[in-house]
């Protein structure tokens, strides 16, 4: 084994600083296949770090970044391979070849390194900050000159920006590369071993993310609506099956000369289930709402009796408008903002919960669990005492999540407290990780009764 | 059970395109006697993995289909209820009724019988109930399972067990501690470029490829449903052998949305315009 046992351990409390909890079992199997399986070098050893320790997608994703960052080495990097296309120039083919693709690269990086001039490496910032800065030359723009071909061919022209992407993407690696190359035989040069790593998106306030991260955690957002909602489905359904029905069983008896040779068990009843969603789409619960609706819609989208509600100062109910909705479209909803506003346009959860009890007992349904995401954010308006006791005597189950920290939580004109006092369960919900934790914790037996 | 490595060869002598990781992944599971969960969207290759494994391990392929309401009748064991009573009718006094005479073996029990190395596919985890999951621990953690009247039955082999998921809801930690887990995302378009080369007859490695790239293009348009890798290699069949050059073609083929289809559509549209 190249990779030390110390080494191992201290990366297990390098997990642990950045709060990855991995149990020591995984730890044991790693060390007990690294032992008996030789592999040729550390990088392999390292990769077996992530293929055994992690045990779902998030694990994976948050440890592949942990490698990265304590052994300084990024891991399965995929074998590059470029398609020329028939605009290319012969050389540039040639250096594409995956014979000289690492060789091309390497000295492209070195050239444009030397292009840029003196790095100051004693300055305290990273190496991508030079990279940035490498990158705004007209040299590194010249060097991609190569794809700027034409063609009326569709595939040519997808194929080229691929190539392209791919292309920019190793030229980026192999610059970082050099560059910390660089920096290590730099005497007095700043190292930047201590930065935290990067941010997890899946631990990114939903606030801070950018327009590709926010896109990757919607649809991630939909995949965690339609869990709830299977979840949901499994307990509402699994009412009565299995029980033995003995007067049918009896009767079938009879045809076979008395003798049991089928049972009859009850059939299932598929119940309408009870479930209520609503969330709160004013001003203050800002790019939260729109997470919040993509979680409606991926609920919607799987169990298309629930029932979803958007409210500002009274309730919408949203249903059909989501059912018929393309994820693409869920956005749209919040740009209808005046349609959901029905007095003054400020939340109002009084008058909301008022509403969405008449709206509920119109349809003769009788609700048992509600799930509400908002900031109970009032107004300064008066949230009356019975109305509370009718919203916990209505429903079962109250489940709460509120995108606002949870320091702020009955600070100003948030009221926050009277609901939680008869929320089932309530938690600050503005990062991916949040919002499946609290999925995970919506306990359905108490659904239903 | 096998003590020699597998490699990305082996898989490919079977039609499966696999990279490196997957097949670490794979040995290592073997060599640590774990089960190996994979997870990931539909037509990724999940259930195609542990066909192929069999094939490979030249062993027997024992499937468990979960579903809805699945329960240990349907997995694990049944007693043979019409066989007792007939037993009992006859007045077999000397026979014990719960004896292997009288049990049905289910998928479960005939792959710890099984007297050979076997693959045992527990297909599709996440459809089954929360409850069923449990009746699973035993069976992955120990090989063994606990059958009331006859006691504890103990696997007479080392099956390879694989446990796939499409993810439609979140599998217990207890479950996933005693697995070795792995992601089966949609394919690297290298990938993607064999398995179409290997499907499509007369295609070129570049034309393979550059439909590999359209397909890996499209899963990034935040479709409802993404093509399945199966999806487009008919796709490419159908219009590379019948000479249709249109790229908007028959997406019925590789998208079943028709909002998924329009959006497609106009992708295609859009770049042509800006061309021309």
């Amino acid at each position: 084994m190249i990779l030390t046992t110390e080494e191992i351990l201290s990366f297990k409390e390098f997990c642990k600083k950045n709060n990855l909890y991995l149990s020591s079992d995984r730890y044991i199997n790693l060390l007990n296949y690294l032992n008996s399986n030789k592999q040729d070098t550390k990088l392999r050893e390292i990769e077996f770090i992530y293929h055994i320790l992690p045990s779902n997608h998030e694990e994976k994703q948050k440890i592949k970044n942990l490698i990265e960052h304590f052994f300084k080495t990024s891991i399965l990097d995929k074998r590059i391979n470029f398609v020329p296309i028939k605009q290319y120039d012969e050389t540039f083919i040639d250096s594409l070849n995956i014979n000289n693709l690492n060789n091309t690269l390497n000295e492209i990086a070195i050239e444009l390194i030397n292009n840029y001039g003196e790095i100051d490496y004693s300055r305290p910032v990273s190496n991508t900050f030079w990279l940035n800065k490498i990158k705004q030359t007209i040299r590194y723009s010249e060097q991609l000159t190569f794809f700027d071909i034409i063609s009326d061919n569709f595939l040519d022209r997808l194929v080229n920006s691929q190539n392209k992407k791919v292309f920019q993407e190793q030229l980026n690696y192999f610059i970082l590369e050099k560059i910390q190359e660089l920096r290590n035989s730099t005497k007095d040069a700043y190292l930047p071993v201590d930065l935290a790593p990067k941010e997890d998106l899946l631990e990114k306030d939903f606030l801070y993310t950018d327009s590709l991260e926010r896109e990757n955690l919607l649809r991630e957002t939909k995949k965690l609506g339609e869990i709830l909602a299977n979840r949901f489905n499994k307990f509402s359904k699994s009412d009565s099956k299995g029980k033995l029905l003995f007067r049918k069983t009896f009767r079938k008896s009879l045809q076979d000369g008395g003798n049991f040779y089928k049972l009859i068990l009850k059939p299932k009843i598929k119940r309408k289930p009870k479930l209520i969603l609503m969330c709160d789409i004013s001003g203050s619960m800002a790019l939260y709402s729109l997470f919040g609706l993509t979680l409606l819609f991926g609920v919607v989208q799987k169990f298309s009796s629930v029932k979803t509600f958007v409210f500002i100062d009274g309730v919408t109910d949203i249903s059909k408008r989501l059912r018929r909705a393309k994820i693409n479209e869920v956005k749209n909803i919040l740009n209808d903002w005046n349609i959901f506003v029905k007095n003054d346009g400020h939340s109002d959860y009084e008058k909301s919960f008022i509403e969405l009890l008449s709206e509920i007992k119109s349809d003769g349904s009788h609700t048992k669990t509600l799930l509400v995401i908002g900031d109970a954010r009032n107004n300064y308006r008066n949230i009356d005492r019975s109305l509370i006791k009718k919203l916990n005597e209505h429903f079962s189950a109250i489940y709460w999540m509120n995108p606002e920290r949870k320091q702020y939580w009955n600070t100003g004109d948030s009221q926050f407290n009277t609901f939680d006092d008869i929320s089932t369960y309530s938690a600050e919900v503005r990062t991916y990780l949040q919002l499946k934790n609290f999925i995970n914790n919506i306990r359905l037996s108490k659904v239903v009764r | 059970m096998t003590n020699s490595q597998l490699d990305i060869e082996n898989f490919k002598q079977n039609d499966y395109f696999a990279d490196q990781e997957l097949v670490d992944i794979v040995n290592a599971s073997i060599y640590l006697k774990k089960p190996l969960l994979i997870e990931g969207p539909a037509g990724t290759g999940k259930t195609f993995l542990a066909k192929t494994l069999s094939k490979i391990l030249d062993s027997e392929l024992i499937r468990l289909q979960c579903h809805e309401g699945i329960d240990e009748d349907n997995a694990l064991y049944e007693w043979n209820y019409k066989k007792q009573l007939i037993s009992i009718q006859r007045d077999e006094k000397d026979k014990n009724l719960f004896s292997d005479e009288y049990l049905i073996e289910r998928p479960i029990l005939k792959a710890l019988n099984s007297e050979s190395v076997s693959v045992f596919l527990i297909d599709e985890i996440d459809r089954s109930d929360e409850e069923f999951e449990a009746l699973l621990l035993e069976v992955l953690a120990e090989n063994q399972v606990t059958i009331p009247e006859l006691g504890t039955i103990t696997a007479k082999s080392e099956s390879i067990v694989i446990l796939t998921s499409n993810g439609t809801r979140e599998l217990s930690e207890a479950l996933r501690r005693r697995c070795i887990y792995y992601y089966l995302d949609y394919p690297s378009v290298e990938i993607e470029t064999n398995v179409i080369l290997k499907n499509v007859e007369e295609i070129s490695k570049e034309d393979a490829f550059k439909y590999a790239t359209f397909s890996s293009m499209l899963r990034t348009l935040n479709l409802n449903k993404p093509p399945s890798l199966i999806e487009t290699v008919e796709w490419v069949k159908f219009n590379f052998e019948n000479n249709i050059k249109n790229l908007s073609s028959n997406l019925g083929i590789l998208s079943k949305d028709s909002y998924d289809q329009k959006l497609i559509f106009e992708k295609i549209k859009e770049s042509n315009d800006i061309n021309d």
